[in-house]
């Protein structure tokens, strides 16, 4: 584990939900997503998505529909997407956008 | 919520979290005795544990007890986290083997108490009012009100509510705070709603939001779903560091949104809840999230919940995950058209341990996988010894006699294989013991084995008598259609539905005496039912010739046979059909063909 996954893993405990938000897209996306591991990736990614803020743009949401289209569950990819998909951050609209056409 | 301990120096409830200690006075957790389950922190009537110092008096008297307590008991709290109902079964059973060491009176009913709590913690509500009765003699305020927490739970749980008054009465003299919150529960369960809304405001007036919770969990009982989901839905928008919250989305997902298939609605609420800090809620989040899956057909989802909610120290939740892992299995063996016996034997195996540790309320359902699952399997010749030693071992649960909701549907499915079994084995007297002690369970149900019974001459006059106890309209349907006693038949006549008379109207076994009470009913289907029996005494052609309805009439004169002067009536009869009838009816006269003809000219 490197030094910077093991802050990470830190900051998903931290009291400030901002931080713990941060955390979880981190380590979802630089580390988990590339060894695969999922099942721990969706532990993660479930235990921060209430305290995700609307100004957030829904970025939890989208992480979890990428693994679940990696697990090849799809209906479920959809329904985490609907948020995203009206996000106020572009980028996440559109990523969600990119991801829906392609589940479609 | 996390779980908390009391401080053993000033009573002050703490989340042990708080590594460090006290944040009253200092002290550091290992010396606390007693361990607050979490489940029950978030309830009041606990807190009273929470809010009252059991040192505070402490005498010399009582070192033996307290350094029992510290030493054998708080020491093995990191045990109790990790291995919780074994841990707790420990500790138990190393409080029995030192409670007659106790040097006084007052010793002995603290460990009475705890006794009573750490069953209370195990479900084992008997055992928790048994050791209460004793723990309630405690001088000290902390372990009686204990004492009368877990008795108090145990007899509303139990359902043993005739013994209620007795201990409120009890309780009340002892100045027991927390009354108010069994009374609520008691009233609950005694479908007195006003009451218990009346307690509920009584209790809970500290702003927190239990007040809206018990209010919501109080409507929803009583049927009142939309103003309870309302009142859920105001606690789950609340932020998410709430501690009411998580028990309020499981509470909405479990008891309205899942119940009426709106399961999308309940993983967008759980989703949310799930990232709770306390570790029950969550656990049952997460159990719930794969009752989720498994309905909208996501079994891979709905397995790698189920394998985090099983993890709970709260029975009720771990068996429900375990419920729900065997659903998946269960699904999966059914719709592979491969699947192999040993297959079978696998899955049967591991239902046949979960049945042995699983929460009363699920024990209806592995027991229906239980069968199933070794009708399939290599042992299947077993199958009356499984049902039989899985029947007798869940007969002994203490909510037996209380939860017969879920007693009624265990013995319908001991009833229902078993009586097939004896059925194909010929074992009829075997048969007839059987349903005679479960009739009270078949009242409503339709026994196919019992229907195949009664159509074999070997039941008696006086086993169909008792079968008259079954109120079901399909089986009586059933049963009506091949009875060939005019005695039972005569019976079945008193159930005035039409389902239930029409086969009766057509069985050939039935009576005049049977008919005429038919007719009575003045109904036409039924009316032309009798009409075009193959036979008929000429006492029913006489009355059927009058009958107010035309078709029924019209079926007559089709008939042959019939005596002149009923030709003769009908035809002239006001309708067109009945003489029309007559007309083309070869065994009438000339005459009366004619006759009938010129009527309808």
């Amino acid at each position: 584990m490197t030094t910077r996954e093991e802050q990470l893993r830190d900051e998903l405990k931290s009291a400030d939900d901002q931080i713990a938000v941060d955390a979880a897209v981190a380590l979802w996306s630089n580390f988990l997503s590339n060894v695969k591991a999922y099942g721990e990736a969706e532990t993660v990614l479930l235990g921060v998505l209430g305290k995700q803020s609307a100004a957030d743009g829904f970025m939890v949401q989208l992480c979890l529909a990428e693994l679940y289209v990696h697990l090849n569950e799809h209906p479920r990819a959809l329904r985490f997407l609907k948020l995203p998909l009206t996000s106020s951050i572009d980028l996440i609209k559109k990523a969600a956008e990119d991801m829906a056409s392609k589940l479609h | 919520m996390s779980p908390t301990f009391i401080c053993a120096n000033c009573g002050i409830k703490i989340s042990i979290l708080e590594g460090s200690g006290c944040p009253g006075c200092g002290h550091v957790r290992s010396e606390s005795p007693i361990e607050i389950d979490s489940e029950n922190v978030t309830t009041s009537a606990s807190d009273v544990s929470a809010s009252e110092n059991p040192f505070k008096r402490q005498q010399d008297d009582l070192t033996w007890v307290f350094n029992f307590l510290r030493d054998e008991i708080d020491n093995h709290k990191e045990e109790v986290h990790k291995n919780y109902q074994e841990t707790l079964l420990l500790l138990e059973s190393k409080t029995l083997a030192v409670i007659d060491q106790s040097p006084n009176d007052e010793s002995r009913n603290i460990l009475y108490s705890y006794l009573s709590h750490v069953n209370k913690q195990l479900r084992r509500y008997q055992r928790a009012i048994d050791f209460g009765e004793k723990g309630i003699s405690c001088k000290e305020n902390f372990f009686r009100n204990q004492s009368f927490d877990s008795a108090l739970t145990g007899i509303i749980q139990l359902n043993q509510l005739d013994k209620f008054e007795g201990w409120r009465t009890k309780a009340r003299e002892s100045e027991y705070r927390w009354l108010g919150f069994h009374e609520m529960k008691y009233f609950v369960k005694k479908g007195m709603m006003q009451e218990a809304l009346e307690k509920c405001d009584e209790c809970y007036s500290d702003g927190e939001g239990w007040d809206i919770f018990y209010r919501a969990d109080i409507l929803k009982t009583f049927e009142r779903v939309d103003e309870s989901e309302a009142l859920f839905r105001k606690l789950t928008s609340r932020p998410i560091s709430d501690p009411i919250l998580p028990h309020a989305a499981n509470s909405l997902c479990f008891s309205i949104l899942m119940p009426q298939g709106r399961f999308l609605e309940a993983e967008e609420v759980l989703t949310r809840a799930i990232c709770t800090s306390d570790e029950d809620e969550r656990l049952n989040v997460y159990s719930n999230l794969a009752m989720v899956a498994f309905n909208l057909n996501e079994f891979s989802a709905a397995k790698r919940y189920a394998s985090v909610g099983l993890t709970s120290n709260d029975n009720a939740i771990a068996s429900e995950s375990r419920l729900t892992i065997s659903k998946i299995e269960y699904q999966r063996l059914v719709d592979n058209s491969n699947t192999t016996i040993s297959e079978w034997d696998v899955f049967f195996e591991k239902v046949l341990a979960d049945i042995q540790i699983c929460d009363f309320d699920d024990s209806a359902e592995f027991f229906r996988f239980l069968i199933d699952s070794c009708e399939r399997s290599s042992s299947l010749t077993n199958l009356s010894k499984v049902i039989e030693d899985n029947y007798q071992k869940l007969s002994t649960n203490a909510f037996w006699n209380y939860e017969l909701g879920f007693r009624s549907q265990i013995e319908i499915l001991r009833v229902d294989k078993l009586s097939q079994i004896y059925l194909d084995q010929k074992r009829y007297p075997d048969l007839e013991e059987l349903f005679t002690q479960s009739f009270e369970y078949l009242k409503n149900y339709k026994c196919v084995p019992l229907i195949d019974y009664l159509k074999i001459s070997f039941a008696t006059v006086d086993f169909r008598r008792k079968c008259l106890s079954i109120s079901h309209s399909y089986f009586l349907s059933e049963w009506a259609s091949f009875e060939v006693y005019p005695e039972i038949l005569l019976e079945l006549c008193s159930n005035k539905q039409e389902r239930i008379l029409l086969p009766i109207a057509a069985n050939p076994s039935s009576t005049d005496e049977i008919l005429k009470v038919i007719v009575r009913e003045n109904d036409v289907d039924l009316d032309f039912a009798i009409s075009i029996r193959e036979t008929l005494s000429s006492d029913m052609i006489e009355i059927l010739s009058q009958s107010n309805f035309e078709s029924v009439r019209r079926e007559i004169a089709k008939r042959p046979n019939l005596v002149q002067s009923i030709y003769e009536r009908l035809a002239t009869d006001k309708a067109f059909l009945v003489r029309d009838a007559i007309r083309d009816n070869s065994a009438c006269s000339q005459e009366i063909r004619a006759l009938a003809a010129l009527g309808s000219l």
